[in-house]
């Protein structure tokens, strides 16, 4: 920044100096041009003055001169044919002896005309005693601010003065030459002023900018700092959500595996029940010894075939809970996904006299994660019972329609009242949740969402009149 | 215009200013007085010394051509030229101020001449 306050003051150190030597030079040409025209006035007066001593000279004896007053009169009338509006007066004297007065000769004047031998007493005296002495001639300004000025002839003959011609001479030309120089000395100092105004405001305006821009720079580096630290903290936003995906994943599967030891200990209860009450009979059969081989093999068998179906169970929750791969995706059975996720929650659909309605009008096998689905149709299917049971519905329901039309449509939906309109639009939110904090973790219709999504589908809600319908839309893929 | 007639306004004063204190001195020394009385219808005051008088027989001179038998000092050429009896004049003679005495005349009413103005004396 210093450097540009040292360029401006160097600047205008240098128009100030150019501005004076502009001044100086213009000041020089106009004395010059002032000495040049006046010079050539007197060229023209020195002219004048030769012309007239010469005609006077050939034509007229000095003495004739002196003592004829016709001869004056002639003389007159020849001095006034050079007079104009440039001559005043043209006038011819000769020096009195010992007197500081000179004697008029000859006039040539209309107005204010000398006599013929008056006596007539110079201004200047000094300069008329030069020209006495030196019989030279000479010129000067009849005061400072006049225009007008004297010249003086002498008419030289033997060293001596025979008489002097003085012409009363205008130097206007000087003048207006000088009064214009002046004007556009005006001018020139006017626009001079302009420019270097001009060039001040400019060089602020200059100075100010390379402020501005200074700080724009200044502002771009960090603006370009803070785009560099923006892509870390999105990164790091990314990663924490990312985390927090993974958290929410982590717990909606807890919470599945929390709905499936359920599910699991209320499948297991009524073999459970079975087996014990087998174990049961085989000891009172014991006890009363009433135990023979038959029993002991029926029992067996039918406690083997309950261990089945309870391993059996256990498989198939083992199975339902598996988290599907990329690799997973397969072509199955809309239908066999659906029976699958209806075997697991069928027992609790039956404890509460639910009535299950099943529409199966496409069944066909689609290329899909089938646990994955099986894990968005139990959510489904349980929030249906969790309402029905929560509105304590009477003749509850719970309907599911596969068809295709374009695209392949599950609908699940329920008379169980279904959603406020208020909280409709928040259902898919994650952490939202209807029910209380022990039977609803809020990410269960979250996750649903996201699996159908990944499935490339769509999960939606709509009331209608009886209750909540939800509706998975699968677009049909190709599983080569 | 108006600058015009200052400057013109100021030349003339600055004129009869210079006229004024040739005619206080010319006068004082003539008459050899510190007060003369000047009898003049041109001026209506000219110096502390010249006094103006309204009458020929109060004045020790008359300035400009009066009816008046005391010694005249003129302001014109062509006056003094006509007036013999005149003891000096001054005038403008092509813008420049011409003084003249006459010396007879000026003995005749014994008026003093110093050497300061014997060169105008004719």
């Amino acid at each position: 920044m210093k450097k540009i306050y040292y360029l401006f003051l160097i600047l205008m150190l240098l128009l100030v100096s150019l501005s004076f030597i502009e001044i100086k030079s213009f000041n020089k040409t106009k004395q010059n041009i002032k000495k040049d025209i006046l010079n050539e006035l007197l060229l023209n007066v020195n002219s004048i003055s030769k012309n007239i001593s010469n005609y006077i000279n050939k034509t007229y004896s000095l003495y004739d001169l002196k003592s004829n007053i016709n001869t004056k009169n002639k003389v007159d009338s020849y001095l006034n044919s050079f007079l104009g509006h440039n001559y005043k007066n043209l006038f011819i004297v000769y020096p009195k002896k010992n007197s500081k007065f000179f004697t008029v000769l000859a006039d040539g004047s209309n107005k204010d005309k000398f006599d013929f031998k008056e006596t007539f007493e110079p201004l200047q005296k000094d300069k008329w005693q030069k020209l006495l002495t030196q019989k030279h001639q000479i010129y000067f300004k009849q005061n400072i601010k006049n225009i007008w000025m004297t010249y003086l002839y002498p008419v030289v003959a033997n060293k001596k003065i025979l008489y002097i011609i003085v012409i009363d001479f205008s130097t206007k030309p000087v003048t207006l030459v000088n009064n214009n120089l002046n004007i556009f000395k005006k001018n020139v100092i006017f626009f001079g002023g302009l420019i270097f105004i001009a060039i001040i405001v400019l060089m602020i305006f200059f100075i100010y900018d390379y402020k501005r821009q200074k700080k724009m720079s200044y502002l771009i580096e960090e603006l370009k700092q803070l785009n560099d630290t923006l892509e870390e903290k999105i990164q790091e936003e990314v990663e924490k959500n990312r985390q927090k995906d993974k958290q929410l994943i982590l717990q909606s599967r807890l919470a599945l595996m929390g709905e499936l030891l359920s599910m699991i200990a209320h499948q297991w209860r009524q073999p459970l029940n079975t087996i014990g009450s087998v174990v049961s009979n085989l000891k009172l059969d014991i006890m009363f010894g009433e135990l023979d081989e038959k029993k002991i093999q029926d029992s067996i068998t039918k406690i083997e075939n309950l261990i089945l179906h309870l391993s059996h169970t256990i498989d198939d929750f083992s199975n339902f809970y598996r988290e599907d791969t990329t690799n997973d995706f397969k072509d199955v059975s809309i239908e066999k996904i659906l029976n699958d996720t209806i075997d697991i929650i069928l027992p609790s659909i039956h404890n509460n006299n639910v009535q299950l309605i099943k529409n199966i009008r496409y069944n066909k096998s689609i290329y899909i994660m089938p646990n994955r689905l099986k894990q968005v149709l139990l959510n489904l299917l349980k929030n249906s019972l969790d309402a029905i049971k929560e509105q304590k519905i009477k003749n509850p329901f719970i309907q599911i329609d596969i068809y295709k039309n374009q695209n392949i449509f599950i609908e699940v939906r329920d008379n169980a009242g279904g959603i406020p309109d208020e909280i409709l639009d928040k259902i898919f939110d994650p952490y939202f949740s209807t029910k209380d904090a022990k039977n609803g973790t809020g990410i269960g219709l979250y996750m649903s969402k996201m699996i159908i999504e990944k499935l490339n589908g769509t999960l939606y809600v709509k009331n209608t009149k009886e209750g909540a319908l939800f509706t998975i839309e699968l677009r049909e893929q190709n599983g080569n | 215009m108006k600058y015009i007639l200052i400057i013109f306004i100021g030349i003339q004063l600055f004129a009869s200013n210079s006229e004024t204190e040739l005619f206080n001195k010319l006068f004082t020394i003539l008459f050899q007085k510190n007060s003369v009385n000047i009898y003049t219808k041109k001026y209506s005051f000219l110096s502390n010394n010249l006094k103006i008088v309204n009458s020929c027989k109060k004045a020790d001179l008359v300035l400009g051509e009066l009816n008046c038998s005391k010694p005249k000092f003129l302001l014109n050429y062509y006056h003094f030229k006509k007036n013999k009896n005149a003891i000096g004049a001054f005038y403008w003679r092509k813008g420049r101020p011409q003084l003249k005495l006459r010396k007879q005349i000026l003995q005749k009413y014994n008026l003093f001449i110093s050497k300061n103005f014997e060169d105008y004396l004719e």
